[in-house]
């Protein structure tokens, strides 16, 4: 039976190979960069032309970046209306009536211009970054379950936002009109982090699932045509680790993952997870790593690491350091594939667990947000490390 | 042995025919071309291509990982594909839709079939081509071989 089925699958292969098409015409000269270009939205349109009108009258003062250029297009950054001052907390807790729960999910949304936030009760919220101000868009993500929004990632090709419910699903979200859906099933796939390709377009997990549960796998979600495409597998090296899928990085066109646990107090020997410690890894969405990078900050659950979304070579990742309470702030540059000494703590936020805070990068504004589980709302300056209270916690 | 420098168009055309074979087993063969040329492109040009000792795993490594990353419409993918099945008379099995059977299969199986069951490479073979350890190719086998057992019987 195994000859005869090995002689029936040659067959099949000889009749899949016979209808092979030509081979394509190939450019024998460097093509231009095939990017999928991000989507320019009106008010992007509008900051061009002003841009070019200030370049044609001879102001100064624009300030052009010159290193390494990222092959893909970012959405021109916009500000704030006239008279708006994102650095000023908003007033009150504007309607934020949400139950605490460290189940959240947090992401920029590039085409409004918000945050969409889900908390743990499965309301979903838009936070206005101009005004530090909540709205109350959505107020059940249907079928929500525990974890249901543990990742949330902006979809530039669909304009939506996609929710990996941990346990069962994909949930898809419109933000123009506030309504959710249910889209796909995740299988017995446990998602570890899910970021936004740039380049195909598609919704990349990593997750673990499938014989092996010690491989990690990289899984691409189309929205559109709500179908998974397999991406890769990181194989056998981390096991049952804690290895999360962090960042996507536009300068080097890879993926950045990063887990393990270095010896601390709560764990002297470093055995809770792998002894050797935390550990980088790059991934080419070529089905190879391209870098395996031992040190970097600890992280010690799926809601520690946090990756902004392009900003250029850098990501940042809010951090346990030694102990639960201490949370640190730290970048990887993507080019020089390292970890910054995690100095952006300078000026301390609230100093509570990361686990309970989700972190996303304010484009307009050029910071990062962080929104801690209590309802406040901070602001950390890039330049300064310096955290601004945004929104002040519930009573 | 010393490493044979070839220009882009030499490498190209020394393996188009199969990369193109492999792709077409990978994805059918109405978007074989579009997986090769997406595939070719984006890696030939990148600025690390000249650093890449075995160009020939790296094209397939590539086709493979572009076929795993192409977008699919799908229902023009099936429509296409539908005009473009061909039911095999005299088949091992009398009449087994090729591509239906192939849709069983994940792109890493179908990669590791088409080494396989093709290109007669052994698993150590295979795994080189693809960048995976043996390992892989054996399980990737051993379901893909699982699923058309199923279909094949």
């Amino acid at each position: 039976m195994s000859e005869d089925l090995d002689v029936r699958i040659r067959v099949l292969m000889r009749h899949v190979v016979d209808e092979a098409p030509a081979p394509p015409d190939v450019p024998t000269q460097p093509p231009l960069p095939a990017r999928r270009r991000w989507p320019v939205p009106g008010w992007a349109v509008a900051v061009g032309v002003a841009a070019a009108i200030l370049v044609i009258v001879g102001a100064v003062g624009l300030l052009v970046r010159t290193e390494s250029a990222p092959v893909t297009e970012r959405p021109t950054a916009v500000s704030c209306p006239p008279g708006a001052t994102p650095n000023v907390a908003g007033s009150g807790s504007q309607g934020w009536t949400w139950s605490p729960s460290v189940n959240q999910g947090a992401v920029f949304d590039e085409r409004a211009g918000r945050i969409v936030y889900v908390d743990g009760e499965g309301a979903t919220w838009a936070f206005d970054v101009c005004t530090n101000t909540w709205e109350q868009r959505h107020a059940s993500l249907p079928g929500f379950e525990e974890y249901a929004a543990g990742d949330l990632v902006y979809d530039v090709d669909s304009d939506r936002t996609v929710g990996l419910d941990l346990n069962s699903g994909v949930n898809v979200y419109d933000a123009a009109t506030g309504t959710w859906t249910i889209d796909d099933a995740l299988g017995d796939r446990a998602a570890r982090g899910a970021v936004y390709d740039p380049v195909s377009g598609l919704v990349v997990v990593a997750h673990f699932g499938g014989d092996w549960p010690s491989d990690l796998f990289l899984s691409g979600y189309d929205v559109d045509t709500r179908e998974w495409s397999e991406l890769g597998t990181i194989e056998n090296v981390w096991g049952d680790s804690w290895m999360f899928l962090v960042g996507y990085s536009s300068a080097t066109d890879e993926l950045i993952l990063h887990g393990g646990y270095a010896p601390g107090p709560g764990d002297p020997l470093g055995t809770q997870y792998p002894g050797s410690g935390p550990t980088t890894v790059l991934h080419s969405l070529r089905n190879e790593m391209t870098a395996v990078l031992p040190g970097g900050p600890n992280l010690f659950s799926p809601w520690g690491a946090w990756y902004p979304y392009a900003t250029g070579v850098e990501g940042a990742v809010l951090a346990s350091d030694d102990t639960y309470d201490d949370d640190r702030l730290c970048r990887f540059d993507a080019v020089a594939r390292s970890w910054d000494d995690c100095s952006l703590d300078a000026a301390y936020g609230p100093r509570r667990n990361p686990a309970d805070a989700k972190m996303v990068y304010d484009p307009i504004n050029d910071r990062l947000v962080v929104i801690y589980w209590l309802g406040d709302v901070w602001a950390v300056d890039l330049d300064t490390g310096q955290w601004t209270e945004l929104v002040d916690r519930l009573p | 042995m010393g490493m044979e420098t070839l220009t882009r168009g030499e490498v190209y055309e020394r393996y188009r025919v199969e990369l193109t074979r492999l792709a077409t087993s990978l994805v059918g063969p109405s978007e074989a071309q579009d997986v090769v040329s997406d595939a070719l492109v984006r890696v030939m040009w990148s600025d690390g291509w000249d650093q890449v000792e075995n160009q020939r795993a790296y094209l397939y490594r590539a086709v493979v990982s572009q076929a795993g990353m192409l977008r699919r419409s799908a229902q023009r993918r099936r429509e296409r594909e539908r005009q473009a099945t061909q039911v095999i008379h005299g088949s091992p099995d009398g009449g087994v839709d090729v591509w239906e059977a192939l849709g069983h299969l994940s792109v890493a199986e179908r990669a590791a079939v088409f080494l396989a069951y093709w290109e007669d490479l052994s698993e150590v073979d295979a795994a080189a081509r693809l960048g995976v350890s043996e390992r892989t190719v054996r399980r990737r086998l051993g379901r893909a071989r699982r699923k058309l057992g199923r279909l094949l019987q």
